[in-house]
């Protein structure tokens, strides 16, 4: 199946008046399959939304390209399958109604389904009430929900947000949430740049990891968070824990320890064998936050050392 | 279509206290002139008029150059141009805004002067001739400002724009191809002067040729970078 979104080796250079140089991403490739939630994730300044831009056709790249739903970058009438929400959305200051419904004919969108698919999107964002209120009188949040609307209005193949929740309270995010996985289930894919990470761990099949320009870690999200430190084993009747255990402590009158996934069935058989009851064993998960954590760390490191 | 249509009317709107401004002021000046002598002259209202007509044009030349820059600045060329609105229809469109523009101011200028002198003949073929000449010099003037905006800060391409307007009228027989806003403008008497069609032609043709060529220039920039 082909790809709705795939960079491949991209390259951007930018240059100051001075003439000095600076990389937003260097070689780098990226693919969205059909139908998948993919989290693109990095530290401020990582080159996230330049790659978004390229893709958009608002930038060019310095060397490399890639194609949009098919069509090379910067193909314009692609992009009336595409919705896009910006880090910090802009409009000209109308009524949330008139701001859907001008991004929706500005993708091609027609009367009578302009109208419907205005009035159920403002439903589907709490903004009813608030159609008719120029969104210069709008807070942050509520600016945001317009914004995931418009990406929304002309039923895209492709979504790509660039930080769609950073301004929702929790309420709102589930929302946002449910509105995503309801695009997923109806085939559609999403490119998500967030610092939100625990949404990430929710909702993406799929994360990327990316820094000073490169992809550091990619890979499906369950794969990513287990750890392959091992497992932590819980077993009752135990006076001491099996040789080869990591760690442990008593729990509830139960022992807890961990092995590493060399040593788990040896530290299993032990147990029986020593007349104790296998209780759980579970393989040692990390968060999203602790995967960020060490990528951005290790991947700073490794720089640092080059250099 | 459609695209252009929408960005030249939110261009009119994001500009509407400007324009309202310009619309009055034909009429307050028209005031200031009728007040005192109850009647004005017609060489009064001929000088006021084209006094009036190349401050629209310089005001559309500084509109049109700033309108990309400002744009960039509120971050929202980024929402627009992420729909299906290619480089030459957001040009156009901002064209097309800036004429609407035009359309107004002159049409103020035409209902004040009617104001001030009486309906005739004469001054309604004048009115006709000033609204259609100053609409097309506008153009020209803010195609050019338009195009140098893609490439220089706003305010060095509206002065340049204003100057490649204006400087022919120093001299003495300008190139309508060069000059066309010379041409168009350069009568000492409105009422006197009958419409330029050529002039017209020119001046539409050269806009349409300068904002295709804004458009290959603003095709291979990049619109998302931090204008500072």
């Amino acid at each position: 199946m082909n790809p709705v979104l795939e960079f491949e080796g991209i390259s951007k250079l930018y240059r100051s008046v001075l003439r000095d140089k600076h990389w937003a991403l260097r070689d780098f490739s990226l693919r969205v399959e059909p139908g998948e939630i993919v989290g693109f994730l990095g530290p401020n300044g990582a080159g996230k939304t330049t790659a978004i831009h390229i893709a958009l056709g608002l930038a060019r790249p310095t060397a490399g390209g890639g194609t949009l739903l098919g069509q090379k970058f910067g193909t314009v009438s692609v992009r009336r399958k595409l919705g896009f929400l910006s880090e910090s959305p802009a409009f000209y200051h109308q009524t949330a109604r008139e701001v859907l419904k001008f991004c929706g004919a500005l993708n091609g969108v027609r009367e009578p389904e302009l109208s419907h698919r205005t009035d159920d999107l403002l439903a589907a964002v709490e903004l009813t009430e608030d159609a008719n209120r120029n969104i210069g009188k709008f807070s942050r949040g509520m600016l945001q929900r317009v914004g995931i609307a418009q990406a929304l209005i002309n039923d895209p193949d492709l979504l790509i947000l660039d930080e769609p929740t950073s301004a929702l309270d929790p309420l709102s995010r589930l929302k946002v949430r449910e509105l995503l996985l309801q695009n997923r289930q109806r085939g559609r894919s999403v490119l998500l740049s967030s610092h939100q990470l625990s949404e990430v761990e929710l909702i993406c099949d799929r994360v990327v990891f990316v820094q000073k320009g490169r992809v550091v870690k990619s890979g499906r999200t369950q794969e990513l968070l287990l750890d392959s430190g091992g497992f932590e084993i819980t077993a009752s009747g135990l006076k001491a824990a099996p040789s080869g255990a990591q760690s442990s402590h008593v729990e509830d009158g139960r022992l807890v320890f961990t092995v590493s996934a060399a040593q788990q069935r040896a530290a299993i058989e032990q147990i029986w064998s020593a007349g104790g009851t296998l209780v759980s064993v579970v393989p040692k998960t990390r968060t999203m936050e602790d995967l960020f954590v060490e990528l951005m760390t290790n991947s700073e490191s490794v720089d640092r050392e080059v250099q | 279509m459609t695209p252009i249509l929408l960005l030249a009317k939110s261009f009119v709107r994001q500009n509407r206290w400007l324009l309202l401004a310009l619309v009055g002021w034909p009429f307050l000046l028209g005031g200031f002139l009728r007040i005192p002598h109850q009647t004005t002259s017609r060489e009064d209202v001929s000088e006021i008029v084209q006094m009036e007509v190349r401050y629209g044009v310089v005001v559309l030349a500084f509109l049109a150059s700033s309108a990309i820059y400002n744009e960039k600045r509120s971050r929202r060329i980024i929402g627009v141009l992420s729909k299906a609105v290619s480089r030459e229809q957001y040009l156009a469109g901002l064209l097309l805004g800036s004429a609407y523009f035009a359309m107004a101011y002159f049409a103020s200028i035409g209902a004040a002067t009617l104001w001030l002198i009486g309906v005739s003949d004469l001054v309604a073929r004048a009115v006709l001739t000033v609204f259609v000449c100053g609409i097309v010099a506008s153009l020209w003037t803010a195609a050019v400002a338009l195009f140098l905006s893609t490439l220089l800060y706003p305010f060095f391409a509206a002065a340049i724009a204003a100057a490649l307007a204006f400087a022919p009228f120093a001299l003495r027989d300008a190139n309508p191809f060069l000059a066309p806003v010379a041409a168009l403008l350069g009568g000492s008497d409105p009422f006197a002067a009958s419409i330029p069609l050529s002039a017209i032609i020119t001046g539409l043709a050269e806009s349409a040729i300068i904002l295709l060529l804004a458009a290959q220039v603003f095709v291979r920039r990049d619109v998302a970078v931090s204008i500072e």
